[in-house]
């Protein structure tokens, strides 16, 4: 294993982690945030360490640091199998973590001659790596329903374990539709080829590509991460916390942490088979590495301009109503934040210039552009993840028959006639 | 050496959790038993290079022969009290695994000689898996697939409720 | 009975007839209802993101509840009569009517000879305390109010939310008179 070939695993995977962990943290508080600017109110914004309140992110820490120092203890009327009541969060957090690591981050990286992959777990089964663990997470839902010995726990866990099972044959079923268009199980193959046009013009995007395949597949894996529209897990009003009712503190903080790592690989995956994955529409990598000088000038152009943009909302918004007569440092954290911003802006800048103008090197430009590429799928994982936040505020709640009515009804015959569908299209276009 | 390690925990995992899964007399500790134990059996095959068992191994062992026979076990819903007894568990064991240690050894004698051959092959992908499956071995694979069918049908039938006749059909 | 319905005919004036919604493809899709229903969300969201201050909430507590009205039931205070002594004459009977059981009084005999009786000691457990008010409706002379207009009760220990006939007597109404309305 070539320097180079360590630097990158070590890199990746690091990355990957990070992304996995921290984003719950943002998702916590993006959930609360965006649930109140919908709902026409404030979210979380008093929490401040210092006067940096941030829009409300400590208050995820703030949360975090309430799990950590509740107490735990084991309800007394479980009796048998503690350490099976205790290991079953874990399983599901570990089930979604370990899905998540199969996802590309970027194209590639071609280094001496040697091609690396940037993921945190660099395979070439990436899709059937992600149908096997993910249907491992129910399993601690299960556990826990039942080892909680309560009669809510019992129903919530039964609900949201058949209803996981009955929509994972819709999802394989979307998925294999996608292998057949894509020829591949490969992640970064199937984003590769995403990257060209169909019909002339159009982006061959997945949901261009497959309409119907993709819109099985995001209600599916709505359904398989309990999201609403199909929160029958824990339905809020019917059965109290449903199979998370006996749990406290850590393993409480497990189960919850799960179910937004769950919600971020769900996203990644809708990116990576259906929206492009790391790649703006229209261009592949190779585009970017020839025209390297061209797409860095319209970054440099660019970059100011939205930092720009961002700066002025921030001054506007970030301060108080006149009633209000103490500010509690938003002024000051604006300052700080601004000058912050425009340090980051001037330091990118002064990169791109030195790579655009001064120095031809085809490593660095191929650093670039894969950081650049980092940057692209993670803005579009926080869009999707706003999306599925945006839906659990739109939508109602199925009932749970409906909910089986769907998965059995309408989404299986949908996903096998677009299978044979799709099969007929795709022998009838290379014959 | 790192091998040997990660084969003896793997083999631990396997004759912990099928031990664990016969000795048990709760069904859900015994049903964890068996999770673990395809667990390890997954690891095994992974570790001979075949990385389509193993995934393959997890995908239809854990997530879909132990989820149902989870969701079995939550329907069933048995107390404790009405799980048998089973007195002298432990000799009857003994007593089988002893009846049973011809053909055991007979397994072990046939599979120790064929070792040397598996160690030759090349890795085995999907692709290849794929190409196989469907054009030398096209026939065992389709009659799997009838007989799952079958079972499919069969739980059907048996699991639908009669159509109680009501007064509006009538009409 | 039959609910068989003959095509276009309504065969008497006693069956009404419901509209099933639903039943449009347009509707069974359910994603185009869903499309309208996200431009609402979205509508609301890039709305309130471009303007953040001109939300309705209250930023409690620099700005406070504007609209406490007269008979807003706050906190309890035992008013004077005019010539400031206490206008309690220990009677119980805001202890019997209370449905919590959070009055806790000791009679004793009165200094200034107006009455015979004047409480010792007159003890409100607000943690207990529900706020119905029907301790002011039993009160035969106009003691015990509560319209003191205080909604938010701080404490660090239980023992703080324990008010003592000091305390009860320091509060000021903010609506109503100040003493009591009784007769002298």
């Amino acid at each position: 294993m070539t320097t180079a070939a360590i630097i990158i695993a070590v890199a990746a995977f690091a990355l990957g982690a990070l992304l996995a962990l921290l984003t719950i943290p943002i998702l916590v508080w993006l959930e609360r945030r965006v649930a109140g600017l919908v709902q026409d109110r404030l979210g979380p914004n008093r929490t401040n360490i210092g006067g940096f309140r941030l829009g409300g992110v400590v208050q995820s820490f703030a949360d975090v640091v309430k799990l950590l120092l509740k107490e735990e203890y084991y309800p007394s009327h479980i009796k048998n199998a503690r350490w099976l009541f205790m290991l079953a969060p874990i399983i599901t957090f570990v089930a979604a973590l370990l899905a998540f690591m199969a996802i590309p981050f970027a194209d590639t990286l071609v280094i001496n001659g040697e091609s690396l992959r940037i993921s945190p777990l660099p395979i070439d089964f990436g899709v059937f790596w992600y149908m096997a663990i993910s249907s491992i997470g129910v399993l601690g839902v299960i556990f826990g329903g039942w080892l909680s010995h309560n009669k809510y726990s019992l129903l919530g866990a039964a609900r949201a374990g058949s209803m996981v099972v009955s929509y994972e044959l819709p999802l394989g079923l979307s998925i294999l539709a996608f292998i057949i268009t894509y020829n591949t199980i490969d992640f970064n193959a199937m984003v590769q080829w995403q990257s060209g046009t169909f019909f002339g013009f159009l982006p061959s995007w997945g949901i261009l590509v497959q309409p119907l395949a993709s819109i099985i597949l995001i209600v599916a894996l709505f359904a398989e991460t309990n999201r609403n529209p199909f929160t029958v897990a824990e339905g809020e009003s019917e059965i109290v916390a449903g199979f998370m009712t006996e749990y406290t503190a850590m393993k409480f903080a497990m189960y919850f942490m799960g179910e937004y790592v769950a919600m971020n690989t769900a996203s990644a995956v809708i990116i990576t088979m259906v929206f492009g994955g790391y790649q703006i529409p229209w261009v592949s990598t190779q585009i970017l590495l020839e025209n390297f000088s061209v797409f860095a000038l319209l970054l440099m152009i660019l970059i100011p301009i939205i930092v720009m943009v961002l700066i002025r909302w921030m001054r506007k918004n970030n301060t108080v109503r006149p009633s209000v007569s103490t500010d509690g440092g938003r002024n000051f954290e604006t300052k700080v934040l601004t000058f912050t911003l425009v340090g980051m802006t001037l330091f990118i800048e002064a990169i791109l210039f030195y790579l655009v103008f001064l120095d031809e090197n085809f490593l660095a430009n191929a650093l670039a552009v894969t950081l650049f590429q980092i940057v692209v799928f993670v803005v579009k994982l926080m869009l999707f993840n706003i999306f599925f936040i945006l839906i659990r505020w739109t939508v109602p709640r199925f009932r749970y028959d409906q909910v089986q009515k769907i998965g059995w009804y309408y989404l299986l015959p949908l996903a096998l006639a677009n299978i044979i569908l799709t099969a007929i299209v795709v022998i009838g276009v290379s014959l | 050496m790192l091998e040997i390690s990660i084969f003896t925990i793997l083999a631990t995992f396997m004759l912990g959790g099928s031990i664990a899964m016969i000795t048990n007399k709760q069904t859900l500790l015994s049903a964890f038993g068996f999770l673990v134990a395809m667990i390890g059996l997954a690891g095994m095959f992974a570790l001979l290079e075949s990385r389509f068992l193993a995934i393959a191994q997890i995908m239809v062992s854990v997530g879909a022969i132990v989820v149902l026979s989870m969701l079995t076990i939550l329907t069933i819903n048995a107390k404790e009290e009405n799980l048998p007894l089973e007195p002298n568990k432990y000799k009857w064991m003994i007593f089988a695994s002893l009846l049973v240690l011809p053909i055991t050894a007979l397994m072990y004698k046939s599979m120790a000689s064929a070792y040397a051959s598996f160690a030759t092959m090349e890795t085995i992908n999907v692709k290849v898996v794929g190409k196989l499956l469907f054009s030398e071995w096209v026939l065992p694979f389709e009659i799997v697939s009838i007989l799952l069918l079958t079972a499919m049908v069969g739980a059907i039938v048996i699991a639908r409720k009669d159509e109680i006749p009501t007064e509006a059909k009538k009409s | 009975m039959s609910q068989n319905m003959r095509e276009g005919s309504i065969t008497s004036d006693r069956i009404k007839v419901t509209t099933r919604h639903g039943n449009s493809f347009k509707d069974k899709l359910y994603l185009p209802a869903i499309y309208d229903g996200v431009k609402v969300t979205f509508k609301h969201l890039f709305k309130n993101l471009n303007n953040i201050n001109e939300i309705d909430t209250m930023r409690y507590p620099e700005e406070q509840p504007q609209d406490i009205s007269s008979r807003y039931r706050g906190l309890h205070r035992l008013t004077h009569r005019a010539d400031d002594s206490i206008a309690c004459v220990a009677c119980f009977m805001c202890s019997t009517a209370c449905p919590a059981k959070c009055i806790f009084i000791e009679a004793t005999t009165r200094e200034d000879g107006k009455d015979e009786k004047m409480p010792a000691s007159f003890f409100i457990d607000t943690l207990e305390c529900v706020f119905c008010g029907y301790c002011v409706e039993a009160c035969p002379c106009d003691a015990i109010r509560m319209d003191t207009g205080i909604f938010a009760l701080t404490g660090n220990k239980r023992e703080d939310f324990v008010m003592n006939k000091e305390q009860l007597l320091s509060y000021k109404g903010a609506f109503g008179e100040e003493c009591s309305c009784a007769r002298d």
